[in-house]
């Protein structure tokens, strides 16, 4: 096999390193494909059904080994969760967790979390968030439609005994979310604090958030839903619309989250077992796929929320199923609660044909965070979309140079994290319109536009119907630069890409 | 296909290098043919006829050559034209369209643009073509050409370094192409540096390189963040090429082929002189040996000298990238080798060499003109680099202004360290870790633990893929 015996000089064998190098490299596909075959899978996977789905044209178009790789990663046990096996091993070994504060009863928290703030942060960020949202109100919701705040309080303000064993005091920490709530109201925003409700559950003994991840459980989601439909039926009238539709009834248990995020904490069993044990006496609603979809052509349901990760554990059915009418939602998991507003926002369907209320479910760490803050390189700005009357004389540019994209027909491929379109016009333009249809790829992306542009950063989540971003700038000009940007993945999918220019008559004074 | 990939590793690897071992000796040449370019298709298997063309010019022009007794000119100038030009549609088509385009713009010259290609930029073509190119130069200066399109089909697409180099030329594997020998010593050696050359891609190529990303993306980088964006790039972009270039050397080792080192600890070089003797050898070595030296080297007079080494800078600076930035770059470079020379010659280097403050004062002062040459690299327009050396200057303001925070962790700054430990402490015959069990076994872990970030890593591929 090897044209040289393994022994050197002394006789002594040194060459164990190639054999243990090799077992390894082998021992990751074996074991994935014995996983697959018997079922093994880790929980937080049993909702992803990966199919390796391979046309000719992936031969040519470059997707071939990316689809590859997705599809093999995606289904590795080992490759993906070593780490999670790692976490795992340590936790039931020492009952600790990396980079967690562990308490008992299988508690964890984020250390991040625990830590006390500093005053010039908790005023920044209560101001910083209360104009950002009164912006949205102002530029962006139309007149007819109610705008209202559910803040979900962090897990370790409502179990703060776990949290704060040592009962130290963290005042700056603690008058956050009164502070920030308080000062949403003087500014006459809509907001519903659900501290009170959720740590009522508590106080009676019943969870309402796992204990090893940062979301709330089905049974907090559900009490959420409650409370807000209780407040709800005293503000926004939604009598003569359609009735809530009908679900598959599903059960969950409260402590042990399906998707165990917070720590990547894995368990390697078989799917039925992990299903049998969600199994509890609480009845709780599944959740469709259909379902996280925002409804594309106008509003349909009495409302729309818009929600975060939290959005996961059916707080919309539960909310539909509490007002008995249709409700529609947006959910944007791991993509923060600004990211679905943004999407929903871009829409033209936002002002012309606009729900009577607008649910913004904003978990209180989004708001520590700071709610411009949730992007990357800078800071959130909201999208306005340009008028019809703009959009009635607009300019083609000479030339749409892509640098980090590839063209594959009429679908265009990133290249790059960081991709850039140089675009070229023949008489300076006031603004950029950019049209086209995210079909798939990285988990998010953002438009990075220039410094003299007004509209900042921009956000596009992951959706098959087809966006429009408008940018306008502060001085009309012919060549213009745009920077994008994409999280967790290198590869994002657009379709029938689109630019156009507006001219400088057209431009609106701030 | 990337080292660092799921399908590489624990698909491609074991079974290639299996069977690889399996296999006679004599067909071992065929089967690193099929690997390879397997291995290149998994980016597009279109792309493969590409390979197939800049092999066979190489290989057909090289006989055509050999067919003459006094070596055939013609020939030679054919096959390099067509390689040239083959390397210049794929690559610098549309610079040069937009270039032109630009100009025409500048001048009022609507009439005179024209309609700028959109070609797609092949992975590894620089590296591929001028290996095929060292090659046919090598035949036209009387190297015996090779025989079997096979053998010499497989140098070309050799996979350990076809996308990213070293570029190897084929007298570095001439004698083991026909029948590579597989060895347990070379086994064990080439898994020790592929093993090092993967950590260091996975846990400090990959980690710093968020923060350069994002200093590069800033608009306004104030000095303290474009200082530390800069030294995470400069990390970023020595542990990532030359992590690379470790694991193809690792797996040549592995596979019976002995590759050229391609770094020596650069970033101790005390003149930029030396700088380009220990980064990037074999492209160096390659511009040297069939550009400069070509052109006259320094045997045509002092000017004469200082031109050629612009020339091949401004040569260099482009083979990186089709973009003014890369061919700033290399001119940047090719003027601080032009300054180092003359300065070289009119001062007594003996006796200030010899004081251990000037050396260290020289490495501080080669450091940070190097690191001030990567913006140019790294920036994707000359906008770009107006903004970061505002930057670096101090116009956007002095501090960080909690622009850092969340963006580094104590991971980040444990990487940053232990990188900054490794530049200037790393020794570059890798001893330690070939000779000693206990070392092997530490490396074993860390590499372990490195699959296991790679796991967690968003998709990273290699920096020196687009060139």
């Amino acid at each position: 096999m090897v044209d040289q015996p393994r022994m050197n000089k002394g006789g002594t064998s040194v060459m164990w390193l190639p054999l243990v190098f090799l077992v390894l490299l082998l021992l990751v596909p074996l074991v994935d494909i014995a996983a697959v075959v018997t079922g093994y899978v880790p929980p937080g996977r049993r909702y992803q059904d990966l199919k390796l789905e391979l046309g000719s044209s992936d031969f040519v178009s470059g997707s071939f080994g990316a689809k590859i790789e997705e599809y093999f990663q995606g289904r590795s046990v080992l490759y993906h969760g070593t780490g999670a096996f790692y976490n795992e091993c340590v936790f039931r070994l020492t009952g600790r967790v990396p980079g967690m504060e562990t308490r008992p009863g299988g508690w964890l928290f984020q250390k991040s979390n625990l830590t006390e703030l500093e005053s010039e942060t908790v005023d920044e960020r209560v101001n910083s968030n209360r104009d950002f949202v009164l912006e949205v109100r102002r530029r962006c919701i139309a007149p007819e439609t109610k705008l209202l705040i559910a803040i979900i309080p962090n897990r370790s303000r409502l179990y703060s005994d776990l949290a704060f064993p040592d009962g130290e005091p963290r005042p700056e920490r603690e008058s956050f979310l009164p502070r920030q709530v308080a000062a949403f109201s003087d500014a006459g925003i809509l907001t519903i604090n659900l501290m009170e409700v959720l740590s009522h559950e508590v106080e009676r003994g019943r969870d309402v958030f796992f204990a090893e991840d940062h979301h709330w459980n089905f049974h907090g989601s559900q009490v959420a839903a409650a409370e807000v439909a209780r407040w709800l039926g005293t503000k926004v009238d939604t009598s003569g619309k359609d009735p809530a539709r009908e679900y598959t009834i599903v059960s969950k248990l409260d402590t042990e989250s399906p998707n165990r995020s917070f720590t990547t904490l894995l368990k390697f069993r078989k799917k039925s077992q992990v299903e049998s044990e969600f199994l509890h006496d609480q009845e709780i609603l599944d959740i469709t796929p259909d379902w996280k979809e925002m409804a594309p052509h106008g509003a349909q349901g009495a409302g729309l929320v818009l929600e975060s990760s939290f959005g996961m554990f059916g707080f919309s059915q539960f909310l539909e199923e509490s007002l008995g009418v249709k409700i529609d939602s947006h959910v944007d998991p791991g993509n923060g609660s600004v990211f679905a507003l943004a999407h929903y926002l871009s829409l033209n369907s936002a002002y012309s044909d606009p729900y009577p209320f607008l649910l913004w479910v904003i978990p209180e760490y989004h708001l520590l965070d700071g709610l411009v803050n949730q992007g990357a390189g800078s800071k959130i700005k909201l999208p306005e979309p340009f008028s019809e009357e703009e959009c009635s004389d607009m300019v083609m540019p000479d030339s749409v140079k892509f640098r980090g994209i590839r063209k594959v027909r009429r679908k265009y491929i990133t290249e790059s994290s960081q991709p850039r379109i140089d675009l070229s016009f023949p008489e300076p333009v006031s603004g950029v319109r950019l049209s086209f249809r995210c079909v798939g790829g990285a988990k998010r992306g953002q438009i990075l536009c220039p410094p003299d542009s007004d509209s900042g950063l921009l956000l596009f989540p992951r959706t098959k119907e087809p966006i429009h971003y408008d940018l306008r700038f502060t001085e009309p000009k012919r060549q213009v630069e745009i920077k994008l940007l994409f999280f967790s993945g290198e590869e994002y999918l657009m379709r029938d890409f689109e630019v156009s220019g507006i001219l400088p008559s057209h431009v609106l004074s701030e | 296909m990337l080292f660092t990939s799921y399908s590489f590793l624990f698909l491609f690897l074991p079974l290639f290098f299996l069977a690889y071992c399996c296999i006679p000796a004599r067909a071992r040449a065929s089967w690193i043919l099929v690997g390879s370019y397997l291995f290149y298709g998994f980016w597009r298997f279109d792309f493969c006829l590409l390979l197939l063309a800049v092999t066979a010019v190489g290989f057909f022009g090289s006989i055509l050559i050999d067919a003459k007794r006094s070596r055939s000119r013609f020939a030679a100038i054919v096959s390099v034209s067509l390689l040239l030009l083959l390397l210049g549609w794929f690559k610098y088509a549309g610079f040069i369209g937009d270039s032109w385009n630009g100009i025409a713009n500048l001048l009022g010259w609507d009439s005179g643009k024209i309609l700028v290609p959109d070609v797609i930029l092949p992975v590894g073509i620089s590296f591929f073509t001028f290996q095929t190119l060292s090659y046919v130069v090598d035949v036209y200066r009387g190297l015996p050409p090779c025989r079997s399109f096979i053998s010499f089909a497989a140098y070309v697409s050799l996979f350990p370094q076809l996308v990213a180099g070293p570029i190897v030329r084929y007298t570095d594997v001439l004698g083991d192409l026909e029948k590579p020998r597989v060895t347990w010593k070379g086994i064990d050696h080439g898994v020790v540096i592929f093993m090092l050359g993967f950590c260091k891609k996975v846990w400090i190529a990959n980690n710093v390189a968020p923060i350069a990303d994002w200093m590069f993306s800033l608009h306004s980088p104030p000095l303290a963040v474009a200082w530390l964006g800069l030294a995470a790039y400069t990390i970023q972009i020595y542990f990532d090429f030359s992590g690379y270039s470790d694991m193809a050397i690792g797996l040549g080792l592995m596979m019976g082929f002995t590759f050229p080192e391609n770094f020596r600890a650069p970033y101790r070089s005390s003149s930029i002189t030396e700088f380009w003797q220990r980064w990037h050898i074999t492209m160096s070595s390659f511009f040297r040996d069939y550009l400069y030296i070509s052109m006259g080297g320094n045997r045509a007079g002092r000017m004469r000298t200082l031109l050629n080494l612009m020339i091949t800078m401004l040569l260099a600076g482009l083979w990186h990238g089709a973009g003014w930035t890369f061919v700033i770059w290399g001119g940047f470079h090719g003027l601080l080798l032009a300054v180092h020379r003359v300065w070289k010659t009119r001062t007594d280097m003996t006796s200030l060499g010899s004081h251990l403050w000037y050396r260290g004062f020289a490495i501080f002062v080669t450091l940070v003109l190097v690191m001030v040459g990567w913006v140019f690299f790294r920036a994707e327009s000359l906008s770009s680099v107006a903004v970061v050396f505002s930057g670096l200057i101090g116009v956007s303001g002095f501090g960080t202004e909690g622009l850092l925070q969340g963006r580094t962790d104590l991971v980040f700054w444990i990487v940053f360290g232990i990188a900054i430990a490794l530049v200037t402490f790393e020794r570059t015959d890798r001893k330690w870790f070939l000779s000693s069990s206990a070392a092997k076994a530490i490396l074993l872990v860390v590499f372990v633990g490195a699959v296991h970030e790679l796991g967690g890593q968003a998709y990273n591929p290699f920096l020196y893929f687009q060139f």
